[in-house]
């Protein structure tokens, strides 16, 4: 495998303000210009469209490729003066300076952003956020994805390759067509696909459904030992809430990227909040940009 | 940064001419090293600390803080516009008493000067943390009578020249530190506010605070926001903001703090022509955590190219 810069002596991560200055690189993070490398339509839209069509991007930057947690996520600003805000995209890859984002059109600002090419420059911030805990890890972890919740997982297995002892197993659910299956699968001792419309997957169940039904799949032929496992996971709220339920009867400790609409995304406009509970059982509501974006699964309060 | 003073060659001049360029200021009593703070809200110390350090800049203005800890709104808080952006984030705070033992503390030994926002709900609130301000060594206060998101003392406090008048004394009451009253452009005629602040003894006003604005999701065919309406923001706001304070500039003779949509240093010197002591930066913030610092600069390029933009600088700028 080729150098990711991950660093195993990580101290252990509390999640303090100082904590976090301490993991800061040397360097100032700065919003930047970066040169694009490659922006590619991995999976088409709807009806053919540009609507829900989802691309892959890689950009040029030492400095955030050196830094990089899985679960970490970068400020993507638009060319053009008239869309100010960042667009936050979580970090899918790194190699060597090369940093991959992968996205869907929804929007304006996203459409936009399909339409840039190779060569052309675009500025960044980041990496931003906490990451995923890799010191916090039982034997088994399993990486539970949905949708654009998948590509950041990929960082997270190749991170957590490194670790010893560790088996990954992943489970991953799409709309349609999957993306980063093969690339995933790669570092994961075992993955499952799933799809809401049925496709020949590369996996042992072959089925329509979503993640949890794998889950219990998994559970009921008890192919894990749930009580050395922990559980990370991105994608939309429903399964996140799902998942947590799951993980708290099985009792499995878990770690959850959420997603806020952001204002100015690394801390500073109190814009988008979540509410999660503090070891004294206190509400509190902590920025998705700085104090997350992940969280401890059984700390947040869904609403 | 942290010069004082420099000689310059003017551009296009004749023989040997120089300038020298001092952006220091004295604002109602307080002496700045450059016209430069940050718009309450888009500043967080130990996040923006990151980036930059405060000291630069003339002054620090930090978020609003309240007697209590406020909630803030429900999300999302936060759209974007053309131009600009919405926020509905409704003052999350820590209260006034985390506030001084925790970002005024950290702040003050770094040798910042700061600028502590206060909002309220009431006036007996606003003076509850002006009180526990007044014995701090927090350099001025900013007095968000004029913040859209709040239901109570925000939007209606601020629209209303005699409350206005009524709170401001009150508050000149319990403290010798400078009191800057911050003017929201919703109303009809900002320059009768102004006068009443004036009247009742404010130190300086700054404006303006944001446009009451709103974003509708055609598809939902809801508000984006979920506190339905917020505060807009952004470049888009500028010409509003630069009529507001070259009104006000010629209605008042207390010093003015100028903001609304600067990105740049050319906008923060149109701002000092049209009137303002200083200048704050905001939105420009969030979408570059160093801007004030980048505005800062480049605000003294323009002085060097174009001269002396008004007469508030402490050193009458001379041309040897």
């Amino acid at each position: 495998m080729d150098a990711i810069s991950f660093k195993p002596e990580l101290k252990k991560a509390e999640i303090t303000e100082k904590m976090t200055e301490d993991n800061l690189i040397d360097e100032t993070i700065k919003r930047e210009p970066v040169q694009i490398i490659s922006n590619s339509c991995i999976s088409e839209g709807l009806d053919g469209g540009t609507l829900g069509a989802i691309y892959e991007l890689t950009f040029c930057s030492a400095k955030i490729a050196s830094a990089a947690k899985a679960g970490q996520f970068v400020n993507i600003y638009l060319p053009g003066g008239d869309k100010l805000l960042p667009r936050p995209f979580g970090i899918s890859d790194v190699e060597k300076n090369i940093v991959t984002i992968v996205f869907a059109v929804v929007g304006a600002g996203t459409d936009r952003l399909s339409k840039l090419k190779p060569e052309m420059t675009l500025d960044v911030l980041g990496p931003n956020g906490t990451g995923f805990d890799c010191l916090q890890l039982k034997k088994n972890v399993v990486l539970v994805g949905g949708g654009l919740g998948v590509p950041p997982l990929l960082l997270a297995a190749k991170q957590i390759s490194i670790l010893k002892e560790k088996r990954t197993i992943s489970v991953l659910g799409y709309r349609n067509e999957p993306f980063y299956l093969d690339n995933i699968s790669k570092y994961s001792a075992d993955t499952y696909g799933v799809s809401e419309g049925l496709i020949n997957l590369n996996s042992l169940y072959k089925d329509t459904g979503n993640v949890l039904d794998v889950l219990k799949i998994i559970e009921e032929n008890q192919a894990l030992e749930l009580e050395d496992t922990t559980v990370l996971a991105c994608g939309p709220k429903p399964m996140l809430v799902a998942l947590s339920e799951w993980c708290k009867k099985n009792n499995i400790p878990s770690q959850f990227s959420l997603e806020e609409r952001m204002g100015c995304g690394y801390g500073a406009c109190v814009g988008c909040v979540c509410k999660v509970k503090d070891e004294n059982g206190n509400t509190e509501r902590k920025k998705v940009c700085k104090d997350g974006p992940v969280f401890e699964g059984s700390s947040i309060i869904w609403e | 940064m942290g010069q004082f003073s420099k000689e310059v060659q003017l551009s296009g001049s004749k023989g040997d001419e120089l300038l020298i360029v001092d952006l220091r200021i004295n604002i109602a009593g307080v002496i700045w090293q450059n016209p430069v703070t940050t718009a309450s809200g888009t500043f967080a110390a130990n996040e923006t600390g990151k980036y930059y350090d405060p000291k630069c800049l003339g002054a620090v203005t930090t978020k609003g803080v309240a007697s209590t800890a406020w909630e803030g709104n429900a999300t999302p808080r936060i759209a974007e516009t053309y131009g600009g952006m919405l926020n509905a984030v409704g003052l999350q705070n820590p209260g006034v008493n985390a506030y001084i033992e925790g970002e005024l503390k950290q702040l003050k030994s770094n040798d910042v000067t700061v600028i502590a926002n206060v909002a309220g709900h009431s006036p007996n609130e606003y003076c509850e943390v002006v009180e526990k301000l007044n014995d701090t060594n927090v350099d001025m206060l900013e007095i968000n009578v004029s913040c859209p998101n709040i239901k109570n003392g925000g939007i209606s406090l601020g629209t209303n020249a005699k409350d206005v008048a009524e709170l401001t004394r009150q508050i000149k009451r319990l403290t010798n530190k400078p009191v800057i009253i911050k003017l929201t452009p919703n109303v009809t005629d900002i320059c009768e506010i102004a006068k009443a602040a004036e009247e009742a003894g404010a130190d300086a006003l700054s404006l303006i605070n944001t446009l009451l604005g709103m974003k509708i999701d055609i598809r939902t065919r809801t508000p984006i926001l979920a506190n339905t309406t917020g505060g807009f923001s952004g470049p888009a706001i500028k010409p509003v903001a630069v009529a507001a304070v070259y009104r006000v500039a010629n209605a008042v003779n207390i010093p003015l703090i100028g903001m609304g949509g600067i990105m740049t240093g050319e906008d923060a010197y149109e701002f000092l022509i049209a009137g303002a002591t200083a200048v704050a930066v905001g939105t420009a913030a969030l979408i570059d955590p160093v801007a004030p610092i980048r505005i800062l600069k480049e605000l003294e390029e323009c002085c060097e190219k174009y001269g002396c933009p008004n007469d508030n600088f402490i050193r009458k700028w001379e041309k040897e």
